[in-house]
């Protein structure tokens, strides 16, 4: 109680206040579970190294259905970054991965969000193509930086058949929680 | 049982109904179109090895010791000189492999036969490797 009072006395010649609108709360909040998302998605085992569910980009997908590929931007990188920064790997190659992954996702959705309509496109569509687009920018910069060989393209029909199938799994479980 | 199989198979329709709900006509056509890509890039990248391989090349110690054609002799042993001993090479029916070799882990030998372009058995000790190399390369060099 003491020390409240002793900075609330320092506090009042400078005061720097915050302003934190309820948006910026939302966007916080989702941003937190996306981050708790990736840290399930590191904790199930998968048979190929790297390949994961990618369950944070569910939270993506809504971000960007309730208030816009700005905020889907934020929400993503601060996603990566936090997720890296906790987890140990911040940059290494494993989050450079993801953060190439990230960006040719968020790209993908941002022409996504301005050329499909949303009466015929639900948010599967845009998630299968985000997906696509992540799996691609990761093999893109595993080939041009981890891996100079051609053969990393040999991969690439598993890898885009799991980013289908999680694609379209996440697309699913978005538009489901949506409802 | 019969009851129980009968309300595990309306749960299954049930769920494939619950998901088509989610779905809208535009969904349907980016999936048919993820699922013509996949096709095709399987046929892109898993496709090489209808290159002919027109022969394979050893190389002992780094250079290049000796080209075979493949499909010169139907069977065909011979053996090589290496550092560490002696390295049988085999041909049968355009493939080749490594037959016995005097490494420790017998990794040259365990990889067996080889037949598309690009493949490569190497046996390190002994520094000799098997490269099968055909007729359109298209990688011109491999940077490791």
């Amino acid at each position: 109680m003491k020390d409240k009072d002793k900075n609330q006395n320092q506090n009042q010649n400078q005061k720097i206040i915050l302003q934190v609108s309820p948006k910026d709360q939302q966007i916080a909040f989702l941003t937190s579970i996306a981050i708790f998302l990736s840290l399930i998605d590191a904790a199930i085992p998968s048979p190929i190294p790297g390949v994961k569910p990618g369950l944070a980009n569910i939270v993506i997908l809504i971000v960007l259905n309730n208030y816009g590929i700005k905020e889907a931007i934020w929400v993503n990188f601060l996603r990566v970054f936090s997720a890296a920064m906790l987890f140990g790997y911040f940059l290494s190659p494993s989050f450079f991965m993801s953060l190439s992954g990230a960006i040719f996702s968020l790209i993908g959705l941002y022409f996504c969000q301005k050329l499909l309509n949303k009466k015929y496109f639900s948010l599967v569509s845009f998630s299968i193509i985000s997906a696509f687009l992540h799996m691609f920018g990761q093999l893109l910069l595993a080939r041009l930086w981890l891996i100079p060989h051609d053969g990393v393209w040999l991969m690439s029909p598993l890898l885009f058949l799991v980013a289908a199938i999680f694609g379209l799994v996440n697309g699913i479980i978005a538009e489901k929680i949506l409802e | 049982m019969k009851n129980i199989k009968n309300i595990k198979n309306i749960k299954n329709i049930k769920n494939i109904k619950n998901i088509k709900k989610y779905l809208k006509t535009g969904d349907i056509l980016v999936i048919s179109f993820a699922v013509m890509f996949l096709i095709y890039i399987t046929f892109l990248t898993w496709n090489k090895g209808k290159i002919i391989p027109d022969k394979a090349v050893i190389y002992v110690k780094g250079k290049v010791f000796q080209n075979v054609n493949l499909y010169e002799d139907k069977h065909k042993i011979f053996t090589i000189n290496g550092e560490l001993g002696e390295t049988q090479i085999e041909i049968l029916n355009g493939k080749i492999r490594i037959k016995s070799d005097n490494s420790n882990k017998q990794i040259c030998v365990k990889q067996g036969w080889i037949s598309k372009v690009g493949e490569i058995a190497i046996c390190a000790p002994n520094q000799i490797s098997v490269k099968i190399e055909g007729r359109s390369n298209i990688y011109d060099s491999i940077v490791y």
